[in-house]
């Protein structure tokens, strides 16, 4: 019986190096502005400025912890460390938990094919999680929390946690979006036909509607983090690139009505569940074809 | 069509074209099956006499000796010859030919050796295809290599005969030896040409060669080894009694390839020839993409091109990820997923079973076992 010996292996290192770099530059300057700066101008103490710095220090030493059990690489320890960081504070408890069952389920039931998710996303979002939770934080800064402000286009592009560009920044998702790319892995079609069908959504519902805000409804952490991270992941997606599409705009679409005009904060990750579990049932028929 | 996948090599694997020798094995193994008719009558024979009939084909003793019987390995069935290391070649009995007379009389030539030659009537284009798809090969190179005059006035007179217009020779750019070897002789044929690609798989499947030169006319598309028996079966009257087979692999200190007897049992080779490291290995025939696991107590048959031998790897399946990288590299248009979510294997005609879908897929699911081509 013929079989095949060789096995693809992607070149690591560009990616290793590229998120490494990305991140020291990002998280560099995420201390500047939203720590030192107000540091400089006596409005913060150094302590607080550096206190974010707990974030990636747990990243690292969960990563440590994992790796050992999970032979992990560099670049799923700087994976999971950039998560830490761009992870949308507001990030639902409800979903950690499905991802965690999903993980546990799909194994359990042993369908190999549905229902799960790769140890790797679970490692990461769990870490990511810890990180969080150890910290307490909705990822907004002293000086945000005494002196209320609204958000600028700039602040939700850049972010304003110390440390955490991830809080409010898309700016972050976008690279790591970037950096995806090179994974031959990824699945690329998700995120832009996500991203796309939301701004069309938001123009369209601006021009007709009373909301005007677009940039605030487009540049959202949520949906960013739902497009480019979690939608990836999930082994409940699509393989084809013609149903990866359709997925991507359906998810789109249902997320935008349950975020805009259901009022629904977390409306993309239901949106998302949604899908997922539709897909699943979809695709059960689609294999008897 | 679809872009191709360039293999990347483990610079640990090195691959030799230095041709080692292996032409006195003290026994000869050759394959006998239920329909073979038996054509002799005596225990002794003489290289090059017929020995048997099979699937419409003569075999010739590739060796002088004694015929010790038949016998059984590995479920197949091998008559086995002993040598007596006392043949010669005078058996040959080489007609010598004018170059006129070949040109004027070549198909006629070839169709009284028994060769088929309807394949390339009304053709009006011919490719050599050179291309070695496998990692790691080298068997083609060394062929270029030795016989690359052979090779091409073989082709030149193929052309003449069945008046096709062009002959075009498809190398891989990477494979600089082949290159150099027609680059040297081609000078003197007007009408072939050196058409050199990019390495990338599979690019040396018929099929795909044909879409990526963009060809419209009636082409056939010929083999090395094809070009090859011609000369020896149809211009020289030898039977092929060799063949050159690489060996290659991290578990093997000395890489090289080796002109060997048809029927010698591949034991005698690691034992004379090769030096292994110390290690548990797999040995892996014709290739590491499409090859199959084989036991030291092979025999090399003529279909054997190279031997690997490859350090043991356990590679564990893990969950499907749904990437649908394995549908994004097919280059038939084959769904291997679907046929994996079905949990049964499919036999798809456009599959030609390259392996490229097992090759990409992340969590190491054995997607050959799922999707098949047909049986050829």
């Amino acid at each position: 019986m013929k079989q095949v010996y060789m096995h693809f292996e992607q070149k690591k290192d560009k990616i290793e190096y590229t998120l490494l770099a990305i991140l020291i530059l990002m998280y560099g300057y995420g201390v500047y502005k939203n720590g030192l700066s107000y540091v400089f101008i006596g409005k913060m103490n150094l302590l607080s400025a550096l206190e974010y710095f707990l974030c990636p220090l747990i990243s690292i030493l969960s990563q440590m912890i994992f790796s050992r059990k999970m032979k992990l690489t560099i670049k799923d320890g700087m994976e999971s460390l950039l998560l830490s960081i761009m992870i949308p504070p507001r990030f639902p408890i409800w979903c950690f938990t499905i991802l965690v069952a999903l993980y546990y389920f799909g194994k359990k039931i042993g369908t190999k094919k549905m229902l799960c998710i790769s140890n790797l996303l679970l490692f990461k979002i769990l870490t990511s999680f810890i990180a969080t939770i150890i910290l307490k934080i909705d990822y907004q800064n002293i000086v945000e929390v005494n002196n209320a402000y609204l958000y600028s286009p700039a602040d939700l592009l850049f972010g304003r946690g110390v440390g955490n560009l991830g809080s409010t920044s898309i700016l972050l998702m976008i690279i790591y979006f970037g950096v995806s790319l090179q994974d031959v892995y990824y699945k690329k079609e998700l995120p832009t036909t996500m991203i796309a069908t939301y701004v069309i959504l938001a123009i369209i519902y601006a021009s007709i509607g009373t909301q005007k805000d677009i940039l605030s409804q487009i540049l959202n952490s949520h949906l960013f983090f739902a497009a480019v991270f979690l939608s990836t992941k999930l082994g409940t997606s699509p393989a084809e690139k013609k149903y990866l599409m359709i997925h991507g705009i359906a998810t789109s679409i249902l997320g935008f009505v349950l975020t805009t005009i259901f009022d629904l904060q977390d409306g993309i990750y239901y949106s998302l569940f949604v899908m997922q579990i539709l897909w699943m049932f979809l695709h059960q028929r689609m294999k008897k074809i | 069509m679809k872009k191709l996948l360039t293999i990347s090599k483990d610079q640990r694997i090195k691959v030799s074209s230095k041709i080692e020798s292996y032409l006195f094995p003290k026994f000869i193994y050759l394959n006998v099956e239920e329909n073979t008719k038996f054509m002799i009558q005596k225990r002794n024979i003489k290289k090059g006499e017929k020995i048997f009939c099979q699937d419409h084909k003569t075999i010739l003793s590739p060796v002088s000796g004694t015929i010790e019987g038949i016998i059984e390995k590995e479920g197949k069935y091998y008559l086995k010859i002993e040598n007596d290391f006392k043949e010669d070649d005078s058996y040959n009995g080489v007609k010598e030919y004018t170059t006129k007379a070949l040109k004027l009389n070549f198909s006629t030539i070839l169709e009284e050796t028994g060769m088929d030659t309807t394949r390339f009537k009304n053709k009006q284009r011919m490719i050599l295809n050179g291309i070695e798809d496998e990692p790691y090969l080298v068997t083609k190179t060394t062929l270029h290599k030795s016989y690359a005059k052979e090779i091409l006035s073989t082709l030149d007179l193929l052309a003449s005969a069945f008046s096709m217009k062009a002959i075009q020779i498809c190398l891989k750019e990477n494979d600089r030896e082949s290159i150099e070897a027609f680059s040297s002789e081609i000078g003197t044929y007007p009408n072939i040409t050196l058409e050199i690609l990019g390495d990338m798989y599979p690019i040396g499947e018929d099929n795909i060669l044909k879409n990526y030169l963009r060809l419209k006319e009636e082409t056939y598309i010929i083999s090395t080894e094809e070009v090859l028996n011609i000369y020896e079966e149809g211009l020289k009257k030898r039977s092929k009694d060799i063949v050159f087979v690489t060996f290659t692999g991290d578990a093997i200190k000395n890489p090289m390839v080796v002109k060997v007897k048809i029927g010698t049992p591949l034991k005698d080779i690691i034992k004379e020839l090769l030096e292994m490291k110390k290690c548990s290995y797999d040995i892996l025939l014709n290739g590491l993409m499409r090859g199959t696991k084989i036991q030291e107590e092979a025999i090399i048959d003529e279909k054997t091109r190279a031997i690997y031998f490859m350090k043991t790897k356990e590679r564990k399946e893990s969950f499907c990820i749904s990437c649908g990288k394995c549908i994004e590299v097919c280059p038939f248009h084959c769904n291997p997923y679907r046929a994996f979510l079905k949990n049964e294997p499919v036999i798809d005609p456009k599959c030609v079973s390259c392996g490229l879908c097992t090759f990409i897929c992340p969590s190491n699911i054995k997607l050959e076992h799922y999707i098949k081509g047909e049986e050829k």
